[in-house]
């Protein structure tokens, strides 16, 4: 297992087109990855579910992988995206 | 008769109303067979997806790639296919046995009433992505197509709300004016109407309820306004309000496409002063090819940690490619003065900290965050015309360490076997009155200049420009400055060095005649301030710009000066009235 948490810094939080961002991201990758935040859990597979988290800006989510070659590297290219505030600002 | 709203998108429409409600209307039944139903169900998903390729497509073939952000339909495309969504659809098929889009309508529904109990309006309206898949998804059970949009074209659309393909096909009508119930500032709406330059009001409560299919109405969304029923004097009005507007902005438009210059054919540059790889769009939109100064601290802000080379060197290369060889100056992390950042510095430690630990000062200290920057802008450099600028500089010793690390930070590349553009440019920011004077120490080592007029102006005056109870001697209509700047720019041309300014100033047109009067020809600011400018130079000659110089040297108090300046602008920008 290997865990990231980062910071929602884009403006409008984690809303359609950063969800799907994620799931481009994600769907590269086998095995489970998950996007928690607050005790709910989101598939960073499935756009809906992460959409549902309903993630605001300055809320803290957290990124994990479970049984996947390359955990680190689909952990830290989602945690890229939050940093790069999914290419909005 | 009123209404008020939110302004989301500025401008003038006129004209007749055509209502526009979600009519999601369908019939609701029970199915014997579920294979068949499933398979009616799986069907219309792969018309939908058609659908959304065919309109992804049609985005990026017609280039307004820029206009219309493309990505919403792909997000689209990927709730169609959500497990979360179709396996919910596909197990309520198989235990209710209704009909498909029964249980489509209900699933959408569902997941519309978990984002409306977000508390922020801005999740909320993530609620219009699955309702406009869902209605999609159901038109298509029912055979039927999109809604005529035809021969909507000069009319308002009043509507409670618009889904993201409601408005595309708005927006290819060439609709006048939109005016909704629901939405805020960062709504679908407002994206796409400010995208097209459509006037556009929100949130403007029970409009729908008063306003009738065909009635007559005008939005000024400049001032937040719906009018209904307006006498034939006030409309008259609004026409010519309107018309100005519409004036207004073909002009600038125009300026878009003109090119910088003198009427003697002095080719003037404009770059961009920008920070965010997203004002990018904005650039091209007012026709600005380069970029003066893009600011590198606010990537290091809001985060605890320093940004690594490989993301560094992917964020600058990603707007490198962008630019096509145009050239970008890179200013290296001014962190520090009113720009904190987590685990280096924390400027409430401090009580001067404009004039404390800042810039150059933090690089040359925390060798780590230069180097990685370093690494990452000549990593980049590879694949354009990168500049490098290092910012606060005030004296020659910190210039020479400079070099040395950048020798250090070549060689270091070298034996990681990392591909890189040695030959970048390094130039230094012109900010703190003693580079000034060692300019001619900095000529021999430096590629290129840029004159920081906010922060000279601060330390020359030696005025906070924050503080507002000397806020007035803050005022770069300031004969030391003027002369400042005329001291570098002779320098720069005895010694063949590039020079440009990337202050406010640089935006104000009422100095740019002085500038050029200098022998001035490269100028940064937002990209926004370009057309004023362009305008003002295809009015003046080289020899007014001279005049203007020489006369305002000769003044010597700042309104003097503002006044003397004022009054050519308008002198040349009256030539521009009269043709």
């Amino acid at each position: 297992m290997y865990t990231k948490t980062v910071k929602i810094t884009n403006k409008i939080g984690i809303h359609a087109r950063p969800a799907s961002m994620i799931v481009d991201v994600a769907t590269k990758y086998n095995g489970d990855i998950k996007l928690k935040k607050n005790g709910l859990v989101a598939d960073a597979k499935s756009i809906l579910s992460i959409m549902i988290l309903a993630a605001e800006k300055d809320e803290e989510v957290q990124i994990e992988a479970n049984d996947c070659d390359k955990e680190k590297e689909v952990v830290d290219k989602i945690a890229e995206l939050f940093e790069r505030k999914f290419d909005e600002e | 008769m009123i209404f008020k709203g939110i302004s989301v998108s500025d401008g003038i429409a006129i004209g007749r109303t055509r209502i526009i409600k979600q009519n999601s209307s369908f019939e609701k039944y029970s199915i014997e067979n579920i294979d068949l139903e499933l398979d009616r169900y799986k069907n219309a998903v792969i018309n939908v997806k058609k659908e959304l390729f065919e309109t992804i497509d049609k985005i990026e073939e017609a280039d307004v790639e820029q206009k219309i952000d493309v990505n919403i339909f792909k997000a689209h495309v990927q709730i169609l296919e959500d497990p979360v969504f179709y396996k919910e659809v596909y197990n309520r098929i198989r235990l209710k046995k209704k009909n498909a889009e029964w249980i489509v309508n209900e699933v959408v529904d569902e997941l519309v009433e978990k984002f409306s109990q977000a508390e922020s309006e801005l999740i909320k309206e993530r609620a219009f992505d699955i309702k406009d898949v869902g209605r999609r998804i159901i038109l298509n059970l029912n055979n039927g197509t999109e809604e005529s949009y035809e021969g909507l074209q000069g009319f308002i659309v009043v509507a409670p709300e618009l889904t993201p393909t409601q408005l595309l096909h708005l927006a290819e009508q060439g609709v006048a004016g939109i005016c909704t119930e629901k939405g805020g500032r960062d709504s679908h709406v407002a994206i796409f109407s400010r995208a097209l330059e459509i006037p556009a009001l929100t949130g403007v409560k029970n409009v729908t309820q008063y306003v009738s299919e065909g009635d007559f109405i005008v939005i000024n969304s400049t001032e937040g306004e719906v009018f209904l029923n307006l006498t034939d004097i006030e409309i008259k009005k609004y026409i010519a309000l309107m018309e100005e507007f519409q004036k207004m902005n073909s002009q600038k438009m125009e300026a878009v496409k003109i090119p910088a210059q003198t009427t003697d054919k002095l080719k003037i540059n404009l770059s961009a002063n920008i920070q965010l790889f997203s004002e990018f769009m904005k650039m091209k939109k007012y026709g600005v090819e380069n970029i003066g100064l893009y600011r590198t601290e606010f990537m290091f802000m809001d985060r605890s940690d320093i940004p690594s080379e490989d993301e560094q060197y992917n964020h600058y290369s990603k707007i490198v490619e962008k630019l096509q060889g145009n050239s970008i100056v890179i200013r290296m992390a001014d962190i520090g003065g009113d720009k904190s950042v987590a685990g280096v510095t924390d400027i409430r430690n401090e009580n001067n900290p404009f004039l404390g630990w800042r810039g150059i000062r933090i690089l040359l200290d925390r060798r780590d965050i230069f180097k990685t920057q370093l690494k990452a802008i000549y990593r980049a450099g590879v694949n354009g015309n990168v500049k490098v600028m290092y910012p606060m500089i005030s004296l020659p010793g910190e210039v020479d360490e400079i070099l040395n690390i950048n020798e250090e930070v070549r060689n270091e590349l070298l034996n990681e076997n990392k591909t890189f553009n040695p030959d970048i440019k390094h130039g230094i920011l012109l900010e703190v009155p003693s580079a000034v004077l060692y300019m001619d120490y900095f000529v021999e080592k430096m590629d290129f200049f840029s004159i920081g007029t906010n922060d000279l102006l601060q330390f020359l005056l030696a005025v906070d420009r924050m503080n507002f109870r000397i806020s007035d001697l803050y005022c770069w209509y300031n004969k030391a400055l003027f002369l400042v700047i005329k001291h570098i720019a002779e320098i720069c041309k005895n010694n063949n060095k590039e020079l440009q300014i990337c202050g406010e100033m640089a935006a104000d047109p009422i100095c740019l005649p002085v500038f050029i009067g200098m022998g001035i020809t490269d100028f940064s600011m937002v990209p926004s301030a370009t057309t004023q400018i362009k305008l003002l130079l295809r009015n003046i000659s080289v020899d007014d710009c001279k005049e203007i110089t020489n006369n305002v040297l000769k003044l010597h108090k700042n309104l003097e000066i503002r006044r003397y300046l004022t009054e050519n602008f308008l002198k040349f920008m009256g030539r521009e009235e009269s043709k």
